[in-house]
């Protein structure tokens, strides 16, 4: 019972992390029919950014540090979100495939100048003690991290869905989601909407690289690219963008990920998702193909 | 423009004479494997519109099927090599029935996934494929008999197999199934529409770009001496896709001039002091690519007006 426990809700934590990386990626792809390689490349790069910034305060109380840390990697992830939209992403729209491309290049690029300046090894974080420490719930020690991630990621999926149904962007994006030239046709700026929608995703993948940064105890510069693979299947899995559906895919992949990975052979669960990824992608009514 | 294409062509071919004179040997064995991996992967999207992300499996799979055959059981390096063929045939036979279903994003995405899988798996098996390290090959191994340890030697037997490739890849497309495979690329519904069936024909190009990753990638492990994980993984089939980018995708002499220039640039920078990073440089010089070429080099060069054409 406790193992069935640790996993349930290590495998949430999981899919928070998968939850913050894809609802970003799922938004994006919904309003802009842009894939965004260069997402992971936003986690990895908040996620440095804000150790870095940390780093001063290592001697004061861990929690400030982590707090200031959180907002740095907020911050980090919304302003390279937006320069990346403003500055390589608009001067393509008028060609899907290069959208695509130019993020592939950035992702490449990005991760490289991150392993260039801190090298590969791991980097600690700074932690809160309470953060190290772990719950008793229903027989299972609980790292309280876990709590933590599934906790924030409940946060995220609420303000989403309220920024989304109840201010005038979040119509504005759901009206693109739905039909994109209807929506310009009717005389609203649907591109200045782009640039919100990826500076959201890029607050969320920051917030992502921080968290994982927490979860994992320390940072490193492929987590990225390894998480975005998962998230891509996610997205795929819960309906390109649609938010609600990527928080119970995400739930679903990484718990399981979790329960195969420990009860079949460690590797068999990250083999099962991407047969769970091409069989949603075959069994699927073809909705949402058009572009 | 076809007279230029031509032109471009024996001057590739006379480069490819040259280039174990102009830069090291094994590097120009990089060159050559990265040449036939970049005009494969083009075919199926310059040529057929599909743009797969997961063109690695075959490039590293085959690696794999060289390297065991060759270093753990002993095989000719020949009957390994046919081997690394049939493997990524059946493969991409395998795996093209499944993908030719979808097109645009979704191909690209379910490539990509379905590359990681192999990706995984040779993780798992490590007892096979040396896990993170890799297989490395204490020799080539022969060819049909022949030693090929001498770097010069080998690349030139590697020519010739590539260069047949490239000239096959050339008629492909200007034979009337390439035709169709333009049709498709330009507008699928109408093709369905004029009684081709689409998907065989997919199919079929898939096939085929598989088979010549696969052997592209058998030749370069024999080259290197070394299969790796990283050649599975998807910063390789990113990389290719670059490539043939770069040189101008849906032209054959593009994805080799592409593929020259990314190895050249990838070996010049791997000896300056952020050598370790060449991914830094080849992302920012693919992103400014993709920004201020629309066709690629080689496309951007064969739309400059040449002469008046006078009648």
């Amino acid at each position: 019972m406790s193992t069935v426990v640790l996993l349930l809700l290590t495998g949430l934590g999981l899919g928070a992390l998968y939850f913050l990386i894809a609802s970003g990626l799922s938004l994006i792809w919904g309003l802009m029919r842009v894939l965004n390689f260069a997402h992971g490349a936003l986690f990895t790069v908040a996620a440095y950014v804000a150790w870095s910034a940390v780093q001063p305060l290592a001697n004061g109380d861990p929690l400030v540090a982590w707090l200031v840390g959180l907002v740095v990697a907020i911050v980090t992830g919304g302003v390279c979100g937006m320069l990346l939209e403003v500055f390589l992403i608009r001067p393509l729209y008028a060609r899907p495939i290069g959208q695509i491309l130019v993020t592939v290049g950035v992702a490449l690029a990005a991760v490289a100048l991150i392993e260039g300046a801190y090298g590969s090894d791991p980097k600690q974080m700074i932690l809160p003690p309470w953060m190290s420490a772990s719950t008793h719930i229903l027989g299972a020690d609980l790292p309280n991290t876990r709590l933590l991630l599934i906790a924030v990621a409940l946060a995220v999926l609420a303000a989403l869905l309220m920024f989304l149904r109840r201010t005038r962007y979040g119509l504005v994006i759901r009206a693109g989601v739905e039909n994109r030239a209807m929506v310009s046709a009717l005389g609203i700026n649907v591109e200045r909407a782009f640039t919100v929608v990826f500076t959201i995703g890029g607050i969320a993948a920051g917030l992502a690289g921080y968290l994982a940064g927490t979860y994992f105890g320390y940072v490193d510069p492929t987590r990225g690219t390894s998480m975005l693979i998962f998230a891509f299947i996610v997205v795929v899995i819960g309906g390109l963008g649609s938010v609600t559906g990527s928080a119970i895919a995400a739930a679903v992949v990484a718990i399981v990920q979790q329960f195969l990975n420990f009860y079949a052979a460690p590797g068999v669960g990250d083999f099962s998702v991407v047969i769970l990824l091409a069989a949603a992608l075959l069994l699927r009514p073809r909705s949402g193909e058009s572009a | 423009m076809d007279r230029r294409r031509n032109v471009l062509m024996i001057l590739i071919a006379l480069v490819g004479l040259a280039l174990p004179k102009l830069i090291y040997p094994i590097v120009a064995i990089d060159v050559l494997c990265f040449a036939l991996f970049a005009v494969a992967l083009d075919l199926l999207f310059g040529f057929a519109g599909l743009l797969s992300f997961g063109q690695a499996m075959f490039w590293g799979g085959s690696a794999y099927v060289v390297a065991i055959l060759v270093q753990t059981f002993h095989f000719d390096g020949g009957l390994a090599l046919v081997a690394a063929i049939v493997y990524a045939a059946i493969l991409a036979a395998v795996v093209g029935a499944l993908v030719v279903r979808r097109s645009g994003i979704y191909f690209a995405m379910i490539t990509l996934a379905i590359a990681q899988i192999e990706y995984f798996v040779a993780v798992q098996l490590k007892d096979l494929t040396g896990g993170e390290n890799g297989l490395p090959m204490d020799s080539r191994g022969t060819f049909f008999g022949a030693h090929l340890s001498n770097d010069t030697a080998f690349y030139y037997v590697a020519f010739v197999i590539i260069a047949l490739c490239v000239w096959f890849v050339m008629r492909v497309v200007g034979s009337p199934f390439g035709t169709v495979l333009g049709a498709i690329r330009q507008n699928e519904t109408r093709t369905i529409a004029l009684g081709y069936r689409v998907n065989r024909f997919k199919l079929a190009t898939f096939i085929l770009s598989g088979t010549l990753c696969g052997l592209a990638g058998a030749l370069f492990a024999r080259g290197n001496r070394l299969a790796g994980l990283e050649m599975i993984d998807w910063h390789t089939s990113g990389a290719v896709v670059m490539m043939a980018i770069l040189g101008g995708s849906g032209t054959i002499a593009g994805p080799i001039i592409g593929a020259g220039i990314y190895q050249v640039i990838e070996y010049f920078v791997s000896k300056t002091p952020i050598g370790q990073e060449t991914d830094l440089v080849m992302g920012l010089v693919f992103a400014c690519c993709i920004l201020a070429f629309r066709q690629g080099i080689v496309g951007g060069v064969l739309s400059i007006p040449w002469r008046k054409t006078s009648t």
